[in-house]
């Protein structure tokens, strides 16, 4: 079993490791903690399934998620985390300004869905399995690790590859030196919210049809498990919450299956709080250096 | 002199010659719409919303009105106390359907006897009538329920060993799951495995993968009805053979519970307070009302809300032409087989206020409910 139960970790940790990139992102460049993140993971698995049974196909219905979350996500920007960043405010005001969009993402998805649990229809997505050396994983398992290992990819380039990507970093190391070299920020600002969004609307949408379930608060337990995604992985860093999310997968699964359940979150707060005694930048801090985007 | 004289008899004769004033009974209903436990506050609050209509318009009292006054205490107790002791101090209302848990009906249960209104909850826990007289229970007790599903388990299923699933923040679902447990433990079934989830848990795959690994030839699940469907689906999907018997509670009795677990649910066994689609007329007409009205199919929680409302009209009813809330609490704890849209239809309250319903033992097919032989 305990083959199984790793494997099993991994892909959940895939999931926290989706979940956790676009979070990172904007920590990473603005040291913003954006929370309402969970609420446009939400509204992307919403899109998804309201796509799916308007009849749109998966492909379709996910593209327009993705892109409706990452607008979300520059929505936000504009109206709850703009303002305070040109008053110099943004740190920790937009914690509170992000946690009330939160609310008002959930409480629209409450009223829409009228507070149902609800599920991609049957067949959305081919129900397959495959056995390899006594370990049972099916197909939408291995779309989700491929999906996070080439958004993982696509990051890395965008934010080392691309002229986009070098303005970026620029405004992340230093906002007027940008400005001072003609880095327009708002652009940069926009792009970074797009992106962070669209990440959430995919993972809102795997996770939605990994595990069977889209609901208004669906997006709270991944909010909570990406904070200790992102403090491990070392703030701001895109490997290291990959890596991170991963780690967390195994443990969590690992409590669940040898341990009373219970105690389950109690062990990996616990284990989190040793971890950042040992190291307070997170396990991949030194990585920082390499893949990271924000201020070091 | 005479003028006057005249002029008030006049007014005491029009006075006479008017028609009695309809009545308002004013009752707060506090429940949770927002939060965690929104899945069935909302319901519940629909229900009652759709019962006050069908008294009101049914001139069940003549023609005094139930008028609701609707507040969310969003799932927090803290909120639910002020909501009850607002509503305790309002000579106005004479009675509060809720709070929707258990966490929070333990927490209004002593202000409502303090303050000496009639409580009305589908609180699951029986410990909330503990504080005193006034606070009243529309689910029924967690042995009636879960003592017929343990029974059936063992006598008609024949299992020999079981794994267990329960929702541990919910007080509904574990108490329905001490008393299947106790029940199977005592009767020398093994219990190959407990594990309690979150109430939004969705990821259960290492836990699926632990239950089938287990063997165990049958699988308890008392969680919310989405959430149980979630279950069944993973544990399906980790291999578990359809020979294991999957058995569950009364959560399962929702159109979400089939939406959710589609053929994977195929043969689940549970108890059930209410029969979705009604078992009597009462119950057909409230399934057709609450459908049309809402767009969705009526649940376990629905039914329990639709019941409150409904008896506690029947308990101002009973109480003659003056009730108060005295009186309605009277009448609550004298209630005897009362109409209701729960499981036989009939709706008795026993001296120690448990109420009791019956039940029914439903299992999936075919991607509906049917009464399980």
């Amino acid at each position: 079993m305990i083959g199984q139960q790793i494997l099993n970790g991994l892909v959940s940790g895939s999931t926290y490791a989706l979940f956790a990139l676009g979070l990172t992102l904007i920590l990473g460049v603005y040291k913003i903690l954006n929370l309402s993140h969970g609420g446009v993971f939400m509204t992307g698995a919403f899109i998804g399934l309201y796509g799916v049974q308007a009849g749109l196909s998966l492909p379709v219905a996910a593209l327009l998620a993705v892109i409706g979350s990452g607008l979300l996500g520059a929505l936000i920007e504009l109206v709850a985390v703009r303002r305070l960043r040109t008053q110099g405010e943004a740190e920790f005001a937009a914690i509170v300004s992000t946690i009330g969009v939160n609310l008002i993402l959930i409480s629209i998805a409450q009223r829409i869905s009228n507070t149902q649990v609800l599920r991609f229809p049957f067949g959305t997505f081919p129900v397959e399995f495959y056995q390899y050396w006594g370990l049972r994983i099916s197909l939408l398992q291995i779309v989700v690790v491929i999906t996070v290992f080439a958004l993982l990819g696509f990051l890395l380039w965008y934010l080392y590859y691309t002229s986009y990507g070098r303005q970026v970093r620029a405004v992340a190391s230093n906002p007027r030196a940008a400005v001072l070299l003609g880095v327009n920020p708002t652009p940069i600002y926009f792009q970074t919210y797009f992106l962070s969004g669209a990440f959430a609307g995919a993972a809102g949408i795997l996770i939605g049809l990994s595990f069977n379930s889209i609901h208004f608060l669906m997006g709270e337990p991944y909010l909570l498990r990406a904070f200790v995604v992102i403090v491990l992985g070392g703030l701001g860093n895109i490997l290291g919450t990959v890596l991170a999310g991963l780690l967390l997968g195994v443990a969590q699964t690992l409590t669940s299956a040898y341990l009373p359940s219970s105690l389950g979150d109690a062990i990996i707060f616990s284990c989190l709080f040793v971890i950042l005694l040992l190291r307070p930048g997170g396990l991949f801090a030194q990585r920082a250096i390499a893949t990271g985007i924000g201020r070091q | 002199m005479t003028t006057r004289a005249i002029a008030i008899a006049a007014l005491a004769l029009g006075a006479l010659a008017m028609p009695a004033h309809a009545k308002d009974y004013k009752i707060a209903v506090v429940q949770s719409l927002t939060g965690g436990l929104s899945t069935v506050g909302v319901p519940v609050t629909n229900a009652i919303k759709l019962a006050t209509d069908d008294v009101n318009s049914s001139g069940m009292l003549g023609s005094d009105k139930i008028v609701i006054e609707v507040q969310d205490n969003a799932s927090d107790k803290g909120q639910a106390i002020t909501l009850m002791t607002r509503y305790g101090r309002d000579p106005n209302v004479m009675a509060v359907i809720g709070p929707t848990s258990s966490i929070d009906a333990l927490a209004t249960s002593p202000v409502a006897n303090e303050l000496k209104i009639p409580m009305f909850t589908t609180a699951i826990s029986t410990d909330i009538l503990k504080p005193g007289p006034w606070a009243f229970k529309g689910t029924a007790p967690a042995d009636d329920m879960m003592t017929e599903m343990a029974k059936y388990t063992i006598e008609t299923l024949k299992v020999k060993s079981c794994s267990i699933v329960f929702g541990r923040q919910n007080d509904a679902h574990i108490s329905w799951k001490t008393v299947f447990n106790n029940y199977l433990t005592k009767n020398g079934i093994t219990l190959a495995t407990e594990d309690g989830i979150l109430d939004n848990d969705t990821d259960l795959t290492a836990l699926a993968t632990k239950v089938v690994a287990r063997n165990a030839d049958c699988v308890f699940v008392a969680a919310l009805g989405p959430q149980s469907a979630n279950v069944i689906v993973q544990i399906r999907q980790a291999g578990l053979p359809n020979t294991v018997k999957i058995v569950g509670t009364p959560s399962m009795a929702t159109q979400a519970f089939l939406d959710v677990g589609g053929k994977a649910v195929e043969g689940v066994i549970f108890p059930a307070d209410y029969v979705p689609g009604g078992s009597n007329d009462m119950g057909r007409k409230f399934a057709a009302d609450y459908l049309k009205r809402y767009n969705v199919a009526a649940d376990n929680y629905a039914a329990v809300g639709h019941t409150m409302l409904y008896l506690t009209a029947l308990a101002i009813k009973n109480s003659g032409p003056n009730p108060t809330r005295d009186s309605i609490r009277q009448n609550l704890a004298a209630l005897k087989d009362a109409p209701t849209v729960l499981g036989n239809g009939k709706f008795s309250v026993d001296e120690a206020r448990l109420p009791h319903y019956g039940a029914s033992m439903l299992v999936v097919r075919d991607g509906k409910f049917v009464e399980a032989k």
